[in-house]
Parts: structure tokens; sequence; C-alpha cells
């Protein structure tokens, strides 16, 4: 017999059920943590037009503000932005609500995705709007990346929020994002908050790019001042 | 009975533990495949514009099975119903909760999961089960508060104190299940308490607490069941002459007597083994390890032995024991219990208050007598019956008369004793005729014996059957009569239990004997329980002391022996001791004034002729001493 080895072997009963143990409560703290840093992690943030840009296709609704919410017509995750938009439209109390238009991705190459029940929820909205942006030009020239990437613009055409208005991904319930919103919309001051949710173009390309040609990711908390 | 009632509360307790553990285990494996559907159905895909690549919810849902769910399967079926089972089980089931939650995006309904969670979790009725999925759950929020306060409690920073109100439902619902669990575990433990009555009830005897019928069969059952090749004994206890005792002292001293003799017998049998009391005075040991049968048989022949002291009595009492034994003797309960009741029947034959094991020659002894049932009614017909005599001596040596012992000599048995055969005779109704017969065999052999200055007297054993005759006096006094004997030498030996039966009966059959002279032997004294009263309202002539006595220890026999003796000299009665077999009795008899003696140490019993040899050599002897002296 070697020194230092059971005479029945390295593997013993004991030492399989703990290792077995280990394996267990390792897995299962690495799943839930997985789990939740996947769900608190922001999508990318692109660099937000600061005015309305002349060259989109979108129409403008005379002065009034415009809200613009960009999705990916399969993020899960979305649902719950539209959830938020409608407790958001609730909050408004007495102010006159912006106009809502849906930025929906759509490929250049049809994949049939216009039936997807997302659209039909997005429809529901009172006075929203929904727009197809083939190829994702126009995410592109407003700068938004991530679906449920949510674009406040005043009369004015200025930008007052950017950002998601969920805590997490898919997470419906108060939220710094919702907050911020209705902050830029009541007083106008800007706020801007992380968007959870896919991806909302794949380098289709042509791509234009915003100004800045990058993609950052903006720090998480309270719905932050631009 | 409360261990009972505690073993049964465990017991129940440990098997619903384990039909929880079932249902749990098929529940997580259910949810498991509830959360790789909710996932699918919820967030398939996350995408990135035309790409896009398996969730990583569905991915989640799909490891948490061997991360998590499959391990709790496993523990619940190796180990079910322990306790560290169901706390594993217990943050797997949260566990399970947390994630779909997480997975559906903290939807409020999925919420609800976790208040369904911890009901089912009650269904174990362990408070600490409940503590553990609520520290589960306390831990997740608390790690998740701090590092992502916004999507555990909203925004907090409208309510400081939310994480309290997210907190209370939790705590609110575990309050109620824990009265719930409370009370539960209260109905249970009554239950059980409950059950264990009637569990004991029926499985106990009520006077003495020892098992019962039910209780030993199925002790004998679980027993068989579980040794295939082993090898038990059974003893079977009957308490000599308690039927005497009962009838004179009565019911109350005879149940006292009963739950004495109980807990003696308790104290010798070991705890694997089961006494039971199965009726009367008859006790039943089921021993499983059956090398040991023949040390508890005198182990509880020795326990019975020290008098029992009951309302100002002292009793004397002891036991024969029958051993029969497992596979050898018989295969089932009955068959055994039949065979050492057989060896106890013979250790009664062989003179009480010892231990037989059942053996072929007994078992050759009952088919004999099974057999010759069928004779006893051409036995006397064809003469078969005979008497043999077993002299009773003075205390100088005089020998004095002869007890008349009757056997059947069978042409093809040979000799059979009176404890074999008498039973039947008495259950077949033979007992008056065979009674008369001995009694005028008796009195006709004594006649003959009769020389001038040399009186020699008879004594004649009388069954309880004779003495119920209302003409059982007449029917003496008139065979007396026929035979021409004196009735002087004439003793009836009546045992104090028969003259007790009718005390009215009694009185006049012992006025009418004893006004003719006839005189009454009270047999067995001293065994039985009599009120000394009853020697002054029923007179007897003669005491005589049963074998038993001198069988004890010599201490203990001789301060008995010694009081009766006195007690019975001052009621002028003559005291016989019975079963002297060795020298030392019978001088320590002689020293206690006794009158006269018999036993084997004398002579065993026998014949008429052999009688007349013994009278002739003693007239010889004393014709020849008078022929020194003149």
């Amino acid at each position: 017999m070697q020194a230092g080895i059971p005479p029945n072997g390295i593997f013993t009963r004991g030492r399989i059920v703990a290792a077995l143990v280990a394996f267990s409560v390792s897995a299962t703290f690495a799943l839930l943590y997985g789990v939740t840093a996947f769900n608190e992690s922001p999508g990318g943030a692109g660099i937000a037009a600061q005015h309305w840009p002349a060259a989109s296709a979108l129409a403008r609704h005379g002065n009034e503000a415009e809200l613009l919410v960009f999705t990916h017509p399969l993020c899960s995750c979305t649902n719950a932005t539209i959830a938020e938009l409608a407790r958001f439209q609730q909050r408004l109390q007495g102010i006159k609500a912006p106009a809502m238009t849906f930025v929906v991705y759509r490929p250049k190459e049809s994949r049939g995705w216009e039936g997807k029940s997302l659209l039909s929820k997005m429809a529901e909205l009172p006075g929203a709007r929904l727009f197809w942006d083939d190829g994702g030009r126009e995410a592109d020239r407003f700068g938004a990346v991530t679906s449920g990437d949510v674009f406040l613009y005043n009369p004015s055409g200025e930008l007052v929020f950017h950002g998601g208005v969920t805590a997490s991904r898919g997470h419906e319930g108060d939220n710094y994002g919702l907050d911020g919103l209705l902050t830029a919309m009541q007083s106008g001051k800007r706020r801007t908050s992380p968007v959870f949710g896919c991806g909302l173009t794949s380098w289709e390309g042509p791509v234009e790019f915003n100004a800045a040609g990058k993609i950052g990711i903006t720090p998480r908390g309270p719905g932050r001042p631009m | 009975m409360q261990r009972h009632s505690e073993a049964s509360f465990a017991s129940s307790l440990r098997k619903l533990h384990h039909v929880v553990d079932r249902m749990m285990l098929w529940l997580l494996a259910a949810e498991w495949i509830g959360l790789i559907a909710v996932s699918l159905i919820v967030s398939p895909r996350v995408w990135s514009g035309t790409q896009s690549a398996v969730h990583p919810h569905v991915w989640a849902a799909v490891l948490a099975g061997p991360a998590f769910v499959l391990p709790a399967i496993a523990v619940a079926l190796l180990y079910p119903a322990r306790r560290l089972t169901r706390h594993v089980i217990a943050v797997a089931q949260i566990l399970v909760s947390i994630l779909l939650i997480d997975c559906t995006g903290g939807r409020i309904e999925t919420h609800f999961h976790v208040f369904g969670s911890l009901a089912f979790l009650a269904f174990y009725r362990d408070w600490s089960v409940l503590a553990t999925a609520t520290v589960v759950t306390a831990a997740d929020h608390l790690v998740r508060g701090i590092w992502w306060p916004q999507s555990v409690y909203g925004v907090a920073t409208v309510s400081p104190w939310r994480w309290l109100e997210h907190a209370w439902w939790v705590v609110f619902e575990d309050f109620f299940l824990l009265i719930a669990t409370r009370n539960s575990i209260r109905d249970m433990r009554a239950v059980a308490v409950s059950k264990a009555r009637l569990y004991f009830g029926a499985c106990h005897d009520v006077l003495t607490g020892l098992a019962n019928r039910r209780l030993l069969q199925e002790r004998f059952d679980t027993w068989v069941e579980a040794s295939a090749e082993g090898k038990c004994a059974l003893l079977f206890l009957d308490l000599d002459r308690f039927k005497q005792a009962n009838d004179t002292l009565g019911h109350t001293v005879g149940d006292k007597l009963l739950q004495m003799v109980a807990a003696r017998l308790a104290d010798e049998v070991e705890p694997g083994a089961t006494l039971a009391r199965i009726g009367g005075d008859e006790f039943v040991v089921f021993l499983p390890d059956s090398q040991k049968a023949n040390v508890l048989g005198k182990a509880l022949v020795a326990a019975l032995a020290p008098p029992f002291h009951i309302d100002g009595h002292e009793l004397l009492l002891s036991a024969s024991i029958g051993i029969s034994l497992y596979p050898d003797h018989g295969s089932s309960l009955a068959a055994l219990q039949e065979r050492a009741d057989r060896a106890m029947y013979v250790a009664k034959s062989q003179g009480r208050n010892r231990c037989v094991q059942f053996s072929t020659e007994v078992a050759r002894r009952e088919e004999i007598v099974q057999e010759v049932t069928h004779d006893l009614s051409l036995a006397m017909t064809l003469g078969q019956f005979q008497l043999h005599f077993q002299p009773l001596v003075r205390r100088d040596g005089q020998l004095t008369g002869f007890e008349a012992l009757v056997r059947w000599n069978h042409p093809i048995h040979g000799l059979i004793a009176p404890a074999e055969f008498i039973p039947q005779v008495e259950k077949s109704g033979l007992i008056l005729s065979l009674g008369d017969w001995i009694l005028r065999e008796a009195c006709t052999t004594c006649r003959s014996w009769q020389a001038p200055g040399r009186p020699v007297g008879i004594a004649v054993n009388v069954s309880a059957m004779q003495f119920d005759q209302p003409d059982y006096s007449a029917r003496v006094l008139a065979l007396v009569s026929e035979t021409l004997l004196d009735p002087s030498l004439l003793t009836l030996e009546l045992t104090e239990g028969v003259l007790v039966r009718d005390v009215q009966l009694t009185r006049t059959h012992l006025a009418a004997l004893r006004a003719a002279g006839i005189r009454i032997a009270l047999d067995d004294f001293g065994t039985g329980y009599s009120s000394l009263s009853y020697l002054t309202d029923l007179p007897a002539d003669v005491i005589k002391l049963d074998r038993s006595f001198l069988n004890r220890e010599l201490a203990e026999s001789t301060a008995v022996v010694e009081s009766i003796v006195t007690l019975a000299h001052r009621l002028g009665l003559q005291v016989v001791a019975e079963g002297v077999e060795t020298d030392s009795q019978r001088e320590n008899l002689l020293r206690l004034m006794c009158d006269e003696m018999q036993g084997y140490y004398f002579s065993k019993p026998v014949t008429a002729g052999e009688v007349d040899r013994m009278l002739a050599e003693r007239t010889a002897a004393s014709v020849e001493a008078a022929e020194l002296v003149s």
C-alpha cells in the first residue's frame, strides 16, 4: 500500500458523496449567478442622436413630443418594455402623452416576422403606431442598438430621454428608467438609463453608423442626467 | 403504553415523511420539466438582428436538473424519510421557485410559486423544513437586494422599507403554516396515542398488562417470517392450585395474585421474549432463543417460590411448566402450545413445581392417553383398575395405615398413572362409579389386613364430583357397612377446594361421616388458600401437608411447617406430611412434631399382596420383640 492512499482506494464512498455535493453546490451557485448576471446585464448602448435626425424616414407629429421605441419583434424581454410603457401612459396624469412609435426591426430578407405576438401587444397601446425598420436603418440613424431602447424627443426635437424602462431583462415593475422617462416628460430634464434586451441589428451591411461610430456601455444607476 | 404510543407516533411520522418525500421528488421532476417548458415559451432564444442563440434562461432551466433537482431526487430515493433529505428537498424546491421567477422576468404570478412551495413543504409537518426554505428565500433576497435592489424591491427610494413588506408576506404564510403544522402534529400525536391505546387494549391482557393471545401470535408469526432457519421455544406455565385460591379467597385476591405473579415472571423474561397471559392462570412465554428454554423454565419456577403477601394473607404458589421447541415439536403456535401443554401436564403428574420439556416419550404417553380414553368404560368391567397402597408411618416408626391410589393396568400400555387418566374419567362422568369401586375395594382390602392389636387404617381420595353428590355421605356409609370395615379406620382425603365449593352441603356430609366415626383429612394443606376459620366451621381430623413444602429451601419450609403443626395440634388435628424422600426431611419433620409421614423414603405405593407381606414382617418383628422382653 502506498503512503497516503486508503486501503480501499481513492474513490471512497464518502469522497464521492462529498465531491457530488461540492459539484451540486458549485453548479447551483454558478447557475444562479449566471442567470442573474445575464438578467442584470444591459445590452449595448449606442450614441443617441441628440436631435431628431433630418434623414429619418419617420414622420413627426407636428409639435408633439415623440416617443420612439426601438424593438426586435422576437425579443421576449420587450414584453416588459411594452407593459412599462402602458404604465407610463397611465402615470402621465393630465400631461399630453407623446406620440408613440414602435420602430420594429425587420431584416432585408423577409423572415415572416410580421405576425409575431409582440406586434399585437404594441398595437394595443393607445395611439401607438408601428414602423418597420427594414435593415435597421432608423435604428442606426437614431443610435439604437438594443431592443427596448426608448427615445423621447421634446416638441423641439431635442432628445430628453434615452434608455430602457425595465429594471432588468424582461422584468416588469418599478424601475429607475421609467422614473427617468416620467421625469423627462414632466420636467424636460434629461435622463438616461441602461437598456435590457436583445441586439437590434446584426451587421447586415452596409450599416449607417452614428456620428461617433462607436458603441459603448452606459453605467447603471438611477436615471442619470445626460 | 407510553412507549408504544411514542413509537406509534414516530412510525406514523416516518411514514408521512416517506410519502411526502415521494410526492416532492415527483413534484421536483415535474417542476423541472415545467421550468424548461416555461423558459421555452417565454424566452426561447436571444437575438441580435437575424442571428439567435438558445436563450440563457433555457440553458439555466436545463442545467437546473443536474445542478440541484436531480441530486435532490437522488437523495430522496436513497435516503427516504431522513431529516437531511427533507431539508435538501426544501432547498431544491425554493431554488426552483427562484429560477422560475428569474426566467419569467419576476412576474408577480410566478412569485406565488414560492407560497405554493412553502405549502407543499408544510406537508412534512416539520417546522425546521419551513425554516430552511425561508432562510434560502431570505438569503437570495438579501444578496440580490444588496447588489441588484431594483429588480428585487422595485424602486427602493420610493419606499425604503419595501424589503420588509416583501419579506412580510413570506413570514406571514410561514406563521400560519407553522400553526397548522403544530396543530396537525398534535392531532397526529393524539391519533397515535388513541391507536396505541386501542392496540394495547387489543393486544394486552387487561388485568396484568402482559401480552394476550393475539400479540403472542403476532410476535410468533413475525419471528417465523424473519428467521427461516431459527429455533425458538414456547413455555406453557400453569399455576398449581390457583383455582382453589380463587375460590376460597375470592376473585379480588385472585386478581391481585395474578398481577403479582405476572410481575415476578416478567422480571425473569428477557426483553426479546414475549410473556403472555392466555387465560385464567395460564401463561405462555415465547422465547426466540430455544437454548435458554430450560434455564428460563427453572428461573420461572424459582421466581414463584417466595410467598405472596396479599391483604394479610401469605400465599404459597408454584407452577408447572411445559416446554416445546420449534420446529421440532410443531410449526404453528397452536401445535407448540398443545405440546407444551402436554409437557406441563407431565410436570403436574410428576409432582408439580417443575419444568418438563416435551419429548417423544411425552408424545408417546399422549398418544397412549388418547388411545386409552376409549377403553375407559371397559376398564372397570374388565377389572383393569388396581389399587396400590402407600404406607403412613407414625413418629415412632409404626405403620398406621395406607393411602389407596388407583392405577390402571392397561393390557397393552401397562400401568397408567392417575394424572393421565383421571381427567378423562372425570370428563366422561365415570368418576362416580370408579370412586365407588375404589372405596369398596379399599375398605374390603383394609378389612383383610386387620389383626388383633394391630389396627391398620385406609385413606381414600375423594374427587369434587363425588363430594358434590347430595347422597355422597349416604353412599359412603352404605359401602363401609357393606364391607364390614370399622368406620374409624377409614379416612377420606379431600382438598380444601372441594370442601368450600358448597359449604352447606359440605357441612351436611361431614356431620354424617364424622358421626359414623369416619375421619376427614384435609389433603394438600397449605397450598390451598383457606381461611383458617374453615378449620372450625368445617372440622377435620387430619391435615396432610403437601409435598411442595419439603421441596422448598429448608429454612422456609421449616417455619411454615412448624406453624401449621402448632396450629393443628392446638385444634386437635393430626398432621401427616406427604412426599418424604430423604432422611433429613424425616428428621426435620420429627423435630417439628409431625404426627405421621408418607413418602418414597418409607415405601413407594405397592400392591395389596406386598402390603400383606409388609404387615406380616412387622407382625413377626413385634412378636420377636415381645418374646425378647418376656
